[in-house]
């Protein structure tokens, strides 16, 4: 009986096992000797080698695209509109010709600040036009 | 083995996505649109601003030397009127010769900066800029011959004929002053018209041939038609200006300044339609 029990003890784990020696000769109590997985062993080096690109790549994914944040918001990219009605082609924002037009008005807007009448760099100086000895008689 | 391998190609992630962003934020700050360079729009050439430059250096030290001038005439008119001493009157008379000479040299200076900037100014009509220099150059030498006269004054008598001969044309002074300015302003307002008339008719030549949509091709006519008449009256309120400034010495410097304030007013109007009409 306990021979049986040990054979299908033994049939369910994978296990080398002294196929000579009877059941009964078995230690008891005592764990059966497992097979060396060489896997299993040391732990601290494969885990982390399956890990490592992993970490680099999501890091460098984040990097790329907080960057990315970054030069959208310093050019002033304005952010994509989804056209909701499909047979609509919105027009383009600026064209060059548009930009060139725009470039020229602000130029006659610097022209404009120049010339306004109510400015004036020449002002009459500031001197009595009555300077006379004459005044003391009086 | 494969740690050199990332670490290399961390390096290159980075290296690859900061020199570029780095040249980008260069071509951003030195761009056009972001540090818009003033444009200078001060009519002087090279000559006439280092000209100019000196003059007023000229004028400010002038302007000085004339208050620390009248100052001391003051002081000396009044001690004469208290003490009634002959060398109270030597003093009052040599303060009083000073002082007619150091206003002489301010205006002389103010004159010619007033000269010198009034022929840089464009668009002015060459008829009414010929005949305002005329009228500078008149009341210039009329100052030298009064700083001729004062140069000599070295009795009461005298000081008093330097007085009264700079009495006789200073009232036209200030009017000259102010005419010159005004004709001034004038052709600044009539060069930036020019230029915002041709402006205009190129915004509108390009915005009616690129429109294809025959709504806002109709929107963007009754637009211009709204802007041209804005131009037509500008035009119309230069012109008025122009017969007020021509009229001679009698024009209402009040009333055509008025009307130029209109006309620049319109100017504004028109730029702000087509900005509007660009951005639409």
């Amino acid at each position: 009986m306990v021979g049986s029990n040990q054979q299908k003890i033994d049939e369910s784990e994978t296990v080398l096992i002294n196929q000579t020696q009877f059941g009964v000769e078995k230690p008891l109590f005592e764990e059966p000797a497992g097979i060396v997985d060489d896997s299993k062993t040391s732990p601290g080096l494969s885990q982390p080698k399956k890990k490592n690109p992993m970490v680099f790549i999501l890091g460098s994914v984040v990097i790329v695209s907080i960057i990315l944040l970054l030069i959208s918001q310093a050019l002033g990219h304005q952010p994509v509109v989804l056209v909701s009605h499909p047979f609509v082609t919105p027009s383009p924002v600026t064209t060059p010709e548009q930009d060139f037009y725009k470039a020229r008005l602000s130029e006659l807007q610097q022209d404009f600040r120049a010339a306004d009448p109510t400015q004036t760099t020449l002002p009459f100086p500031p001197v009595s036009l009555s300077i006379s000895l004459d005044e003391v008689k009086r | 083995m494969r740690q050199p391998v990332f670490g290399l190609f961390f390096l290159f992630l980075v290296v690859g996505i900061i020199w570029p962003i780095s040249i980008v934020f260069a071509q951003v700050s030195s761009s056009p649109s972001s540090s818009p360079q003033p444009t200078s729009s001060a009519p002087l050439d090279q000559d006439a601003a280092a000209q100019m430059s000196t003059l007023r250096s000229q004028y400010r030290t002038q302007l000085d030397v004339y208050r620390t001038d009248e100052h001391n005439f003051s002081l000396s008119r009044d001690q004469y009127n208290q003490l009634q001493t002959l060398t109270a009157l030597e003093e009052a008379v040599k303060s009083t010769q000073k002082v007619l000479l150091s206003r002489d040299e301010v205006l002389l200076t103010y004159l010619k900066m007033l000269r010198l900037t009034f022929t840089q100014t464009t668009g002015v009509q060459l008829q009414l800029k010929n005949n305002q220099l005329k009228i500078i150059d008149a009341l210039i030498m009329a100052i030298n011959r009064n700083k001729d006269l004062a140069s000599h004054a070295v009795t009461r008598v005298q000081a008093d004929q330097a007085a009264l001969d700079f009495a006789a044309f200073s009232p036209l002074l200030q009017q000259i002053s102010s005419q010159t300015i005004l004709i001034m302003s004038y052709g600044k307002v009539q060069s930036l018209f020019d230029k915002t008339v041709t402006v205009r008719n190129e915004i509108k030549t390009h915005v009616l041939q690129q429109e294809t949509d025959p709504l806002k091709l109709s929107e963007k006519q009754r637009a211009f038609v709204q802007i041209d008449q804005t131009v037509d009256l500008v035009d119309f309120q230069l012109k008025g200006v122009l017969a007020g400034l021509s009229g001679g010495q009698n024009f209402q410097t009040t009333q055509t300044g008025e009307q130029l304030n209109q006309a620049y007013a319109g100017i504004s109007r028109t730029f702000a339609y087509l900005d509007e009409v660009l951005a639409h």
